[in-house]
């Protein structure tokens, strides 16, 4: 056994660690020790995953787990993102304790997401994903559990979707394994049933991922739910089924490209013009977020559509950077939330109230409007670019038009943020000042200087797709 | 060490100085503390990293790769450490110089990111990262030459500056693009290293256009004289190393293009007009600073001019003189108007001569623009007038270098006159007393730096050049013929503006008369830009026109869009049944995609 495999089992013992820390949370009923310990892990966790990152190994772990760069890339990044997400719920009303034990649980499914090597293990990681992140949008209060039914049906609906997927595709591999079925069972080419197996996992995946059919729950969960858990839903879920969505449709139905990117690009351009048109009427900034957020998923799906090494970079360096955007954003609205501040008209004179905050949200909206020198303008240039290079001239030219429509309503809200009214200061706690400020380091820093995110981007891509 | 940690320190202090509202007294000497770091920074670089090239990825898109190129070569080398070490001696004035706490931070910060900039112009070693530095440069003069906003002229002479700097943003731009299509690199070395084109001359004559709008060389000079709104360290930063070099710098760096391009007699004719012009605006200004001013945009013209002549050599030892006795006298300018209660026209301006370390102090920085021996400025000026083979290049540099002493004598010598009145000269004699120390000290130093700036005549040619033609260059060295030349020529001035201006203590000139109005062609050359702002202020009101159009047609897509919205917005109605719905049509539609 090579000595990197260690660092995998360190990996699997670090999950069983946080299953065990997030049981242990009801019992002791401390809340500093369960984030403390949280931290920890999940900091370990990223490192683990950055060392596997590094080294570029790719075996698989007890046959359950595959680790290779793509895989250990999202396990880092969504572990980050999850610290920052539990940061945020840390002053959260509602009780710590039990938030966190749902969370641990939450956290163990996300991380397992990219790194399962079978239909069977990604379909338990996206329940073990979801159902928890139902309930904790419950614990809040009563008025909270309208927005958890929804996202329960639906992510019912999604899931016997995705298991008769599974077993439609269940003929031609039967380990279920997610390595392409072309190579695993001789030539499928031309067989509807595989086809349907694809389609059902595309439409399944993307109720989670909040792509146009699809996504009509999201604005009411979205809105309804308290704001940290939208930028959880937002940030994290919705990025570990579009990981899933790749991992299916890039590794295991390869062979059929041609006939999904189809299926991407109507999506793509569904999504985008949904989201962004839906957003232009909002009066509420949270749900005008959460439109928002669906049209960025429309963005991610260009560098589906393109399907090539250059297009899954770049979806893959866009949902690294919509995550970070959206997580600080929301950490923004769930203060202003607290403090009663909800619609646009109720931003207004927001500079004079905090100065810092309403900074803050301007760089964030302007990263997601596509804004040099943000984050959020290298991820669409990349995007685009590389639909150009896939000759998706027509794509690439809505998702720009789409941009530019996208400048409207976030501008609105810019605009009224700056509009000379006096209203007396508000101090935002330190946690979500912390959370905020990383957000706006990484869209701010890794905007002038892409590079090193372009390259591990690239180099899961790679992975990926087995170049 | 990467060669880009040397701005580090600046960018730090900067940013350190800006958040220093309450402590104001202190954010000068943070400034000047980091300014010292990158000082050591810039000297450890140029000594152990000398020679060597940098390049990291910025990005790579699609195959497209962008790199941040940064070399430690000669040319590299001085202008990084000029700007390193005369950065310092500008915070350390403007200690003493800015005396309005609330602005101090704000001033600070902005001269701290200038001076960043321009380093970061000294390392670069591709058209990417000259550019970032160059805009940078741009953007940061603007806000310094318009620093005291608020008063009356001020933003219109900042407006004009950035205006004449972006046309040659654009141009810069436009010739980066070109150069990209022609080698798909922009390398300067290896750009000077792959075989020449033909269509390279289009790219150059724009890079030109880019560098006489920085450079403030004839027909777009005339903001240079403007910039004197801006506070005097200011200017003193921006004639000596930054800004201004920045457009002779980059055409000393490409020489060998511009040379294979045939282009030199362009530099030539164009740093000679300009050159003349400045010198003869001098004679006739009286304004204290646009007097210097006009003088810089001489020495950059006869910069060009050296370069012109394929003398690179020459160029450079001018540029290194040049940055020390420009800076000495801005300096000297600013403590002399300091102790007049800002007084800028040199006739109201008097006793110049009763703080004796200013006055020494500037009578070698008056000395070395004369160009009288051994002073550096002669090292500096006749080093071009003994590559000059042409004899009407020749003539007209001495006719000039005349006219540099008669400008810069009349300068010294009309300030140096005492009040007439005792009341009023003691309490003079107490304000020059009362300089700030900083501000003297700086002048102190820079006098040291112009005595000895010389020596760099003996270290030049034994350097390393960079760059495929390196060894065409004309050789550096000072002919006897031209030297005696040169000092009978300066003798001449001085003894004129002796003569007329102590003897005869004539008072100021009337601009009536036709001989002002020729040797103050500054109005002229404002009119003309007058008439093409106009002709182009029509073009814009066309154009404006097609935009309401234009704008028209976008209200009425934006309304028939929040219509569509509107329609769009109501699909989702809360009803968790019609979202199950939509998701079945989905999958239909998925199936029906696939299907056909």
């Amino acid at each position: 056994m090579a000595s990197i495999e260690y660092f995998g089992y360190a990996l699997f013992a670090l999950l069983a660690l946080l299953a065990l820390a997030a049981m242990a949370a009801p019992f002791h009923r401390r809340k500093k020790v369960s984030f403390v310990l949280g931290a920890v892990i999940l900091a370990a966790i990223t490192l683990t995953a950055s060392y596997l990152f590094a080294s570029g190994s790719s075996f698989y772990l007890l046959n359950i787990f595959r680790i290779y760069p793509f895989s250990m890339l999202f396990v880092g990044v969504f572990s980050i993102l999850l610290l920052l997400v539990m940061a945020l719920s840390y002053d959260a009303p509602g009780s710590f304790d039990s938030f966190f034990m749902l969370f641990g649980f939450a956290a163990l499914g996300i991380v397992m997401v990219p790194m399962a090597s079978s239909l069977i293990g990604l379909l338990l990681s996206l329940e073990l994903a979801s159902i928890p992140t139902v309930f904790m949008i419950a614990i809040n209060g009563k008025k909270f559990i309208e927005s958890s039914v929804k996202l329960l049906i639906m992510s019912g609906i999604a899931i016997s979707i995705l298991v008769f997927g599974m077993a439609l595709a269940f003929p031609y591999d039967a380990q279920l394994s997610l390595v392409q079925i072309g190579s695993a069972s001789g030539p499928i080419e031309g067989s509807y049933l595989a086809l349907l197996a694809l389609v059902l996992f595309i439409g399944g995946l993307s109720i989670e991922a909040a792509l146009f059919p699809f996504n009509l729950w999201v604005p009411d969960v979205y809105e309804g739910a308290p704001a940290n858990m939208s930028a959880m839903l937002s940030g994290i879920n919705k990025k570990v089924a579009l990981v899933a969505m790749m991992e299916i449709s890039f590794a295991m139905f390869a062979v059929y490209s041609s006939t999904y990117v189809t299926i991407f690009m109507v999506l793509s351009i569904f999504t985008m013009f949904f989201g962004n048109l839906a957003a232009m009427v909002q009066k509420s900034v949270k749900r005008l977020l959460a439109y928002s957020s669906i049209s960025q998923a429309g963005y991610i799906l260009v560098g589906f559509a393109a399907a090539s090494q250059y297009g899954l970079e770049a979806s893959i360096f866009q949902m690294i950077t919509h995550s970070f955007m959206i997580i600080g954003a929301f950490a923004v609205i769930m203060f202003l939330e607290n403090q009663g501040i909800k619609t646009i008209d109720e931003y207004r004179g927001m500079s004079s109230r905090n100065r810092y905050l309403s900074i803050a949200l301007s760089l964030l909206l302007l990263s997601m409007a596509g804004v040099p020198p943000l984050m959020g303008f290298d991820g669409k240039f990349l995007l685009f670019t590389s639909a150009i290079k896939s000759d998706l001239l027509a794509l690439a030219f809505i998702a720009i038009l789409n941009s530019f429509l996208s400048i409207y309503y976030y501008g609105k809200v810019i605009i009224a943020m700056y509009q000379p009214k006096k209203e007396e200061r508000i101090v935002a706690p330190k946690a979500i000042i912390a959370v905020i400020s990383i957000a706006l380091f990484v869209i701010i820093i890794f905007g002038m200087y892409p590079q090193p995110i372009i390259s591990i981007a690239a180099k899961a891509a790679s992975a990926l797709l087995g170049i | 060490m990467l060669p880009l940690f040397v701005i580090a320190p600046l960018l730090f202090g900067g940013f350190i100085s800006l958040f220093m509202r309450g402590r104001s007294h202190i954010a000068g000497w943070t400034a000047f503390a980091f300014s010292i770091a990158s000082l050591i920074l810039a000297a450890y670089e140029v000594l152990y990293s000398f020679g060597k090239a940098y390049s990291i990825t910025w990005f790579a898109i699609s195959g497209l790769v962008v790199h941040i190129s940064m070399s430690i070569y000669t040319l590299n080398a001085i202008l990084l450490m000029l700007v390193a070490l005369v950065t310092p001696l500008i915070m350390l004035y403007s200690i003493g110089y800015m005396d309005v706490p609330s602005e101090r931070p704000r001033f600070f910060f902005e001269i701290s990111i200038f001076a960043a900039s321009m380093m970061l112009f000294a390392i670069s070693a591709n058209f990417i990262t000259m550019f970032i530095a160059w805009e940078l440069l741009g953007i940061t003069s603007y806000l310094l030459i318009g620093f005291w906003y608020h008063k009356e002229r001020v933003p219109y002479a900042a407006r004009k500056s950035i205006t004449t700097i972006l046309i040659g943003d654009m141009a810069m731009l436009s010739a980066m693009v070109l150069i990209w299509n022609a080698f798909h690199t922009f390398n300067f070395y290896s750009i000077m290293a792959s075989p020449y084109i033909n269509a390279m001359q289009i790219p150059l004559l724009l890079i030109l256009a880019a560098v006489f709008t920085k450079s403030a060389q004839f027909p777009f000079h005339e903001w240079l004289a403007d910039a004197m709104e801006g506070p005097t360290p200011v200017s003193a930063f921006l004639h000596s190393s930054t800004m201004v070099k920045a457009g002779v710098f980059l055409v000393a760096l490409l020489l060998p293009l511009f040379y294979e391009a045939h282009l030199l007699y362009v530099i030539l004719a164009f740093g000679i007009a300009t050159a003349f012009i400045g010198a003869t605006n001098a004679i006739a200004e009286r304004h204290i600073k646009r007097i210097l001013a006009y003088s810089t945009m001489e020495d950059l013209g006869i910069m060009l001019v050296a370069l012109g002549l394929h003398a690179l050599l020459a160029a450079m030892l001018f540029f290194i003189v040049q940055t020390f006795y420009k800076a000495l006298l801005f300096m000297s300018a600013g403590s002399i108007m300091k102790a007049n209660d800002n007084a800028e026209n040199i006739y109201l301006i008097k006793g110049s001569t009763k703080n004796r370390l200013l006055f020494i102090s500037t009578l070698f920085g008056v000395g070395s623009i004369a160009g009288i021996f051994p002073l550096s400025g002669f090292f500096g000026k006749v080093a071009i007038d003994s590559v000059a083979s042409n004899i009407y290049v020749y003539i007209l540099l001495t006719v000039i270098e005349f006219a540099s002493s008669i400008y810069i004598f009349r300068w010294l010598f009309i300030p140096m006159r005492d009040p007439l009145t005792k009341g009023i000269d003691a309490e003079l004699t107490a304000k020059y007393k009362n300089i700030p120390k900083t501000m003297l000290y700086a002048i102190a130093v820079l006098a040291l730096l112009v005595a000895i700036g010389g020596f760099a005549y003996a270290y030049l040619p034994g350097l390393p050049y960079a760059g495929v033609f390196a060894n065409t260059y004309m050789p550096l060295h000072i002919s006897l013929v031209s030297g005696l030349t040169e000092t009978i020529a300066v003798l001449l001035g001085i003894s004129v503006t002796y003569y007329i201006y102590v003897k005869m203590n004539l008072k100021g000139m009337s601009s009536h008369r036709a001989l002002h109005t020729l040797l103050y062609n500054s109005i002229a050359v404002n009119w003309v830009y007058s008439i093409i702002a106009a002709a182009f202020y029509e073009i814009g009101g066309i154009v404006n026109s097609f935009d309401y159009a234009l704008y028209w047609f976008i209200v009425m897509g934006g309304d028939g869009l929040v219509f569509i919205a509107e329609r769009l917005r109501r699909i989702v109605n809360g009803q968790i049944n019609a979202y199950a719905v939509a998701f079945a049509a989905g999958i239909i539609l998925l199936v029906i995609i696939i299907a056909v």
